[in-house]
């Protein structure tokens, strides 16, 4: 079942007499429930304004974009935080409140849901344990290593239970060794089942997670799509065999 | 139940960014003190200008002075005969002593003034006390008294009146004219001022947009704290005047003693010190939310 689905999207950024600047031109994609995809592309090809563009923090000049089958820019303005609580978002930069404690950035996505404090609270601390953190840390986010600081901004993003969790270039600030871990953590998080969207230009993820979708782009156009690939073989096969038929009335041990 | 909740953590998080910068907090609350001290000053100044426009006209409307050898038996039948008129309220008899009395009284305490006086030289006199919308009938009524016998001069405050209502629009237009001024300044600077504040915290803003926050979820604390600066900018200011006031009034008393002979200086009631403060905090909340707005809407 479609998770996310491009259709013709096309966005530029800039005014006035500079012109506009395409960040993407007429990509198209469908992606499924539960899938790992990565979006891959050199610096400026247009991935994270493809996230940006899920979490509806700007608007496609063109084309539809569907979250969990709705158009999503046609949501009115009140309903985007709704959507933005069904989407989780992790950052290179990780976006923590710095003077926070883990526990307490975590807490922040459950708070904007209006649950009960001693619930905030419990799921707060389920989501720090299940990154491997310790809830009860005293220390405020801005003390933490950068591979706990990414936990902690996964937890957050997980924290609410969102269909999809996106991360944009969530390794670009770690070593080799913490990459790993962040990416052997989000391949636990999609083996439960949630859709996860990574964009990176980091090689080290495709050789550390399962993947099931590698969207290429590349100037802003999606210059190569797996998934769409794989349909395109699967419907050659059921079409056109590439096997030559057998010709009747020979047995089929005789064909070699 | 859910939004009770919301409240609470919106609280909490406002309480919890006036603690983290309070130095910031502190440049507010004086930068809308001092707007606000502004404020209350041109509407203390405007209170006090119409009372005292007031009292010069409308008090007495008309005096008669009565000649010098009037019997105090003509005296009390002239002044029943005023009160019965329909358009009078009240008819006071100012005796020579008296009128003395209230000479030295309003001169002050310089007693060179008033040495050698006798309250023989001053006339028996009657004040005619009208209701405020009688007043336009002042001028009438003194035509009809002066031509009594026991009536040596007439003077009606008509004009009085009319000048004091005149000068009490001019004070009106000033006094608004000053306070829009004012209260645009003001409201100019709290916002720069509260806006520096929201700068510093784009990040969290951001952060919370991006969990799912509402925007009233998003601007919530910045909207307590706007609350809370201009509240207490605005006791602040009030404070600050009523110390001002307290040192000032016994000097203006004195220096302008005629003019405030009608009723002297007063400051701010409670009920509009009240009001000043819930301006204050109203324009805390307007600077808040205005500043935190661009953030919260992209």
């Amino acid at each position: 079942m479609p998770i996310l689905e491009f259709s013709g999207v096309t966005m530029s950024y800039g005014t006035g007499a500079r012109g506009r600047t395409a960040a993407l031109r007429d990509v198209s994609f469908v992606t499924s429930e539960g899938a790992f995809v990565v979006l891959t592309g050199p610096s400026g090809a247009g991935k994270s304004t493809l996230l940006k563009l899920v979490l509806a923090s700007a608007r496609p000049d063109a084309g539809t974009i569907r979250v969990a089958d709705r158009d999503i820019h046609r949501l009115r303005k009140s309903s985007i935080p709704y959507l933005r609580r069904n989407v989780g978002a992790v950052f290179q930069d990780f976006k923590l409140l710095p003077d926070a404690t883990a526990l307490e950035n975590v807490a922040l996505a459950l708070q904007v849901l209006g649950l009960r404090p001693a619930e905030v609270d419990a799921r707060a601390r389920k989501a720090l344990r299940d990154v491997e953190l310790d809830p009860a840390t005293k220390r405020s986010s801005r003390c933490l290593s950068g591979g706990e600081q990414q936990r902690v901004a996964i937890a957050r993003a997980l924290a609410g239970d969102p269909a999809i969790l996106l991360a944009d270039e969530p390794t670009g600030n770690l070593d080799p060794r913490l990459s790993r871990e962040i990416l052997e953590l989000l391949q636990a998080v999609r083996r439960r089942g949630m859709t996860v969207v990574i964009a990176t230009h980091d090689p080290l993820v495709l050789d550390h997670v399962e993947v099931s979708q590698i969207l290429s782009l590349s100037m802003g156009r999606l210059v190569n799509d797996t998934a769409a690939v794989a349909a395109t073989s699967e419907a050659c096969m059921a079409s056109a065999p590439l096997s030559a038929p057998i010709p009747s009335g020979e047995p089929i041990g005789a064909v070699a | 139940m859910r939004m009770f909740h919301s409240i609470r953590y919106v609280t909490q998080r406002g309480v919890r960014g006036m603690a983290q910068a309070p130095l910031v907090q502190l440049l507010a609350v004086a930068t809308i003190a001092v707007c606000m001290l502004l404020l209350a000053t041109v509407l203390l100044v405007w209170q006090n200008a119409r009372s005292i426009a007031d009292g010069w006209g409308v008090d007495v409307p008309v005096t008669a002075y009565l000649v010098d050898d009037v019997k105090p038996d003509a005296v009390a039948a002239l002044a029943e005969r005023i009160a019965a008129l329909p358009q009078v309220e009240r008819v006071d008899v100012i005796t020579p002593e008296q009128a003395l009395e209230r000479l030295v009284e309003g001169l002050g305490e310089d007693p060179t003034l008033t040495a050698g006086l006798e309250a023989a030289v001053l006339p028996t006199s009657l004040e005619v006390i009208m209701p405020p919308a009688e007043a336009a009938t002042a001028q009438g009524l003194a035509a009809a008294l002066a031509g009594e016998p026991e009536v040596d001069e007439v003077v009606a405050a008509g004009a009085w009146v009319a000048r004091s209502q005149a000068l009490l629009e001019t004070l009106r237009s000033i006094a608004l004219g000053a306070a829009a001024l004012v209260g645009f300044a003001c409201l100019t600077i709290v916002w720069s001022t509260i806006r520096l504040a929201v700068y510093a915290r784009r990040a969290e803003i951001q952060i919370l947009r991006l969990v799912g926050g509402t925007p009233s979820f998003v601007h919530g604390p910045f909207v307590v704290e706007g609350f809370v600066q201009g509240a207490l900018g605005a006791a602040m200011a009030v404070g600050l005047l009523y110390l001002g006031f307290d040192a000032v009034e016994p000097l203006l008393a004195d220096a302008f003693a005629l003019a405030f002979a009608a009723g002297g200086l007063r400051f701010l009631a409670p009920v509009e010190c009240v009001a000043v403060v819930g301006f204050g905090a109203a324009l805390g909340v307007l600077g808040s939310r205005a500043a935190v707005a661009r953030y919260v809407e992209t």
